[in-house]
């Protein structure tokens, strides 16, 4: 076992390149330095195409860095994966599990290649699948299905667990049930690396978070910090039943205003201090005799921290 | 060692509860016999066709049984390893496999175990089938299953090939669909090779399948013993070599042949400033 002090995760000077359609090359990881400390739930957040994958399919030891280093648990991706790949779990995006096999066989049968494999039953109970396991993966539900596969990447008891994109096209109640089943592994003991691009997942969900986009580091905190580091990133919104002809940009901390007219007409007000706003708002709907209807004051989320740094939203 | 039996086993189990799979090794060559059972026909070793039977000649029954067999082997392992893989390629199941310690080639062996072994009970079914429907089988069925054996490595092998190279599960099935049709009316399956013009006969004499359904039939309807087929059995082991070489220059456990990346542009939205607020709808 490795003591604390190695990393989980070392990445170092990670580039991962690939042919382009045009027939030049493009950077999918284009020069990726983080470390992921043991124990922790560790998000990589951004967009499609901002090399989260990419970088998880290194470590995972299923593709090779075109330059740099990247080490799990202390051990080299490329020379030591086959030691690796006892003491990691890997979930990948798609299901990629036998059709004709009950959970239970799988679970068996993946358990096999491992010098360490736990209970099939005693896995399938643990994430409440215990009454399919003679079910096969078409007869789950989305929610299920991705509950498996987390499953099935526990069977060597391992020590870092790669999760991609676990909770895409889950319905809301799916997504927050498969959290508890993160928080749960990783409870164990076991350090977690996922992949997302909901700003609300990895704000929620995740220790850490290193923004990705464009296959560069763009930022790299705990939650917290990376929105507390934030100049602004308020939002004010309301609604009026018709548009408003009287500005809005001359109020104090306004930094952009996004007007959508759907039946009523919605304002979204990016502003840097809602305490200065708010007030001179009031103000302002008194001069133009106007009802704001639906006023809310929300605290910037990673979904600003990204629009900050890159310039761009995370999910367009 | 163990991950092989282990592998083979979860593949026999799959097989069995696979209904494509049984389609293609029982369903469709019995239901070719059935066919075939309905006329009375007899045939010479010309190709000679003729109604009713005649003392020259061969019942056309027992001369097609082993071509039935040859096709129900070939059906179901170069048309159905071909298929499974490539689908555990697009589901990435392969993949998935690759991420694990398991070893490609315990996977490999675990995959050809299993269709092997499958396919014996394949071949003892579709001997019953045609002795029930009233052929005659004069020769050891136990030289049959080696001769099938033996043929099933060089169809295993050129359905590996096939997967190596299609990156969807269609592309496998039509490009393996493709190869079998030469390999089933080229090759002696229904009709006697010596009623081919002389170019087309070479060309089919030295296909896989040939030797197969020609020593086959010489032990079905001669009694031949195996020691006895030594060209078919050299043009079996030939192919065997050649189709594993092929797969193995084919065949890649990883990524697909042509990887296509999504990546998508993403448009970008910027901040925009303060503005005056003008809706727009």
């Amino acid at each position: 076992m490795s003591t604390t002090h190695t990393p989980a995760v070392a990445v170092r000077d990670l580039v991962r390149t690939y042919p382009s359609p045009d027939g030049g090359t493009f950077d999918a990881v284009a020069g990726l330095s983080f470390e992921v400390r043991q124990g922790e739930i560790f998000a990589l957040l951004g967009p499609n195409g901002a090399g989260k994958t990419t970088t998880l399919e290194i470590l995972e030891g299923l593709g090779r860095p075109t330059s740099g280093r990247a080490s799990v648990l202390g051990l080299d991706t490329v020379r030591d994966r086959d030691a690796l790949q006892h003491r990691i779990g890997v979930q990948l995006q798609a299901s990629a599990y036998f059709e004709l096999l009950t959970l239970r066989e799988i679970l068996r049968l993946f358990g096999s290649f491992y010098a360490t494999r736990r209970d099939p039953d005693e896995l399938l109970e643990a994430v409440g699948l215990g009454a399919k396991r003679d079910a096969r993966i078409g007869q789950l539900s989305g929610g299920q299905a991705q509950r498996f596969s987390i499953v099935a990447a526990l069977v060597n008891d391992p020590e870092v667990v790669f999760l991609d994109e676990p909770t895409t096209g889950l319905d809301p109640q799916s997504r927050r049930n498969l959290w508890e089943l993160v928080r749960t592994v990783n409870a164990e003991g076991r350090t977690v690396v996922l992949t997302t691009h909901y700003m609300e997942e990895a704000e929620v969900l995740s220790d850490r978070v290193a923004i990705l986009d464009h296959g560069r580091l763009v930022a790299l905190d705990t939650p917290a910090a990376l929105i507390g580091a934030l100049d602004g990133g308020h939002h004010v919104r309301f609604a009026t039943p018709e548009p408003v002809r009287a500005p809005l940009n001359g109020l104090p901390g306004v930094e952009a205003v996004t007007v959508r007219i759907n039946g009523h007409t919605t304002y979204d007000l990016a502003v840097t201090d809602p305490s200065r706003t708010v007030p001179a708002l009031f103000a302002w709907a008194v001069d133009n005799d106007l009802v704001l209807d639906d006023l809310q004051v929300a605290a910037p989320t990673l979904e600003d921290v990204f629009l900050a740094r890159t310039g761009s939203r995370l999910r367009a | 060692m163990r991950q092989t039996i282990d592998l083979t086993r979860a593949s026999v189990r799959m097989l069995l509860r696979d209904s494509e799979a049984f389609f293609l090794a029982a369903l469709a060559p019995i239901l070719f016999l059935l066919v075939f059972s309905l006329y009375d026909l007899s045939i010479t070793a010309g190709g000679d066709l003729a109604p009713g039977a005649d003392s020259g000649a061969i019942d056309y029954f027992d001369f097609v049984l082993p071509g039935m067999l040859a096709m129900g082997l070939m059906n179901f392992t170069m048309v159905g390893i071909a298929g499974s893989i490539a689908r555990y390629r697009e589901t990435q199941v392969l993949r998935r496999l690759t991420a694990t310690p398991v070893s490609p080639m315990a996977f490999i062996a675990g995959q050809v175990l299993a269709r092997l072994g499958v396919s014996v009970f394949q071949v003892l079914l579709l001997l019953a089938t045609g002795v029930l429907l009233g052929g005659t089988v004069v020769g050891n069925p136990l030289s049959v299953i080696a001769l099938a054996v033996l043929g099933n490595l060089t169809f295993l092998a050129l359905g590996f090939a096939v997967a190596g190279r299609a990156p969807t599960v269609d592309a496998a099935n039509n490009l393996a669909g493709l190869a079998t049709l030469p390999l089933m009316f080229l090759s002696g399956m229904f009709f006697p090779l010596a009623a081919l013009p002389g170019g087309v006969r070479v060309f089919a004499e030295w296909l896989p399948i040939t030797p197969l359904i020609e020593g086959m039939r010489a032990i079905a309807l001669e009694g031949t013993s195996l020691t006895a087929l030594g060209s078919e059995l050299s043009l079996l082991g030939g192919w065997v070599v050649l189709s594993f070489a092929l797969a193995r220059l084919s065949f890649r456990m990883g990524a697909a042949p042509v990887r296509q990346r999504r990546h998508r542009a993403r448009p970008s939205v910027t901040r925009e400033p303060a503005t005056e607020a003008v809706p727009t709808a």
